[in-house]
């Protein structure tokens, strides 16, 4: 009975404060960092836009995500982007530079995103600076609640 | 043929190219805006996130079936479940995409009621009482239910007013590119009969033709 409370009340707390990240690097290693790390690491400049989604205007700070798939070895691969909710999407090769400077949002107007607001981490593309980028493929590929970063086999 | 005709003919002519040019250049407008707005792919995007929210609701409920049978709680994978069905009910309260729906009565009654399920169903977790957080997600299974029910409707008045609108700019297309041709084809029947009539007069006053 004590294990059980226990599990319950590391579940519910535990994972609301969870903020990390499973990058598996080009050597198949398996890293899980803290997103606020990653942020202070790979910092990416400010996108302020609304989105299909969240149809306010936020601004949205977080993670340079070329600089990050660079520093994992997973630039010049095909990535696969898993979500929390097992919703995935494979990132080809040099498809980013499409996306003009889309970030890895881990908050929103200054406040860390909860899973319950789309993060801990939101791949963001600035769609009121570029309404053309507004297509299903950008679409697909803002996926949000991100658990996961691999390369694809 | 005098100058009139002439000009009438050759006004024809230009107005006819100068209509089917702009008939061309109207139906390109429209392919590229097709693509960029992908319009169907954004038709069938109401349905899909609301199917996908079923799925994330019934993951919900395995997992209080679970705990409610006194099996097993993986509270990890419960919390987490509830947060991402948190955030399906946030898409579709406050999601762009569901704008339009936004507006209908049944639409926001059956979000409301999500929305005020989802808070019983995590109080009633948090004091681990199974049977409540059941009742609550049954609730939350229906009311999803009634939130797709509308999406889809709501996406087949969306494909069937595209296709309206489509039927509606192939018959603008097809009416602007007839008369082009008509004035092309008037153009050209003018000029031919002023020559013919100008060689016959040739012949009958027996002068050389120019």
């Amino acid at each position: 009975m004590l294990r059980w409370i226990m599990a319950l009340v590391v579940g519910f707390v535990f994972p609301v404060m969870a903020d990390e990240l499973s990058i598996i690097d080009s050597q198949g290693e398996r890293h899980l960092v803290k997103t606020h790390l990653l942020a202070q690491q790979f910092p990416a400049a400010p996108v302020v836009t609304a989105n299909p989604w969240a149809p306010e205007v936020h601004q949205y700070t977080g993670i340079n995500i070329e600089s990050l798939l660079d520093h994992y070895g997973l630039a010049d691969t095909r990535v696969r982007l898993i979500a929390l909710d097992n919703y995935s999407v494979v990132l080809e090769p040099g498809e980013l530079a499409t996306l003009r400077q889309p970030i890895l949002a881990t908050q929103k107007d200054g406040r860390p995103l909860t899973r319950r607001d789309f993060g801990p981490t939101w791949l963001i593309v600035d769609f009121d600076q570029h309404p053309d980028l507004d297509v299903e493929r950008t679409r697909n590929l803002s996926v949000w609640q991100l658990a996961e970063i691999a390369p694809e086999q | 043929m005098n100058k009139v005709g002439l000009s009438i003919a050759g006004m024809m002519l230009v107005l006819g190219m100068g209509l089917a040019m702009w008939t061309h250049h109207l139906m390109q407008e429209r392919l590229s805006e097709e693509r960029r707005s992908m319009m169907s792919a954004r038709n069938s995007e109401l349905y899909q996130a609301s199917m996908k929210s079923e799925v994330e609701v019934a993951r919900l409920s395995t997992h209080l079936a679970g705990a409610r049978a006194g099996d097993w709680v993986e509270a990890d994978e419960m919390a987490l479940a509830l947060d991402v069905v948190y955030s399906r009910h946030f898409l579709h309260s406050r999601g762009a995409i569901y704008r339009d729906l936004q507006s209908q009565d049944e639409y926001s009654t059956a979000v409301h009621q999500i929305g005020r399920q989802l808070d019983q169903l995590e109080a009633s977790m948090d004091a681990q009482d199974w049977d409540a957080a059941w009742i609550a997600q049954g609730e939350i299974a229906v009311a999803m239910n009634e939130v797709t029910r509308l999406s889809l409707r709501a996406e087949r008045n969306i494909k069937e007013a595209a296709a309206r609108e489509l039927e509606r700019f192939r018959q603008q297309c097809q009416t602007l590119n007839l008369l082009a041709w008509l004035m092309m084809v008037g153009g050209c029947l003018i000029l031919g009969v002023g020559r013919t009539g100008r060689v016959r007069t040739s012949h009958e006053n027996d002068y050389e033709l120019v």
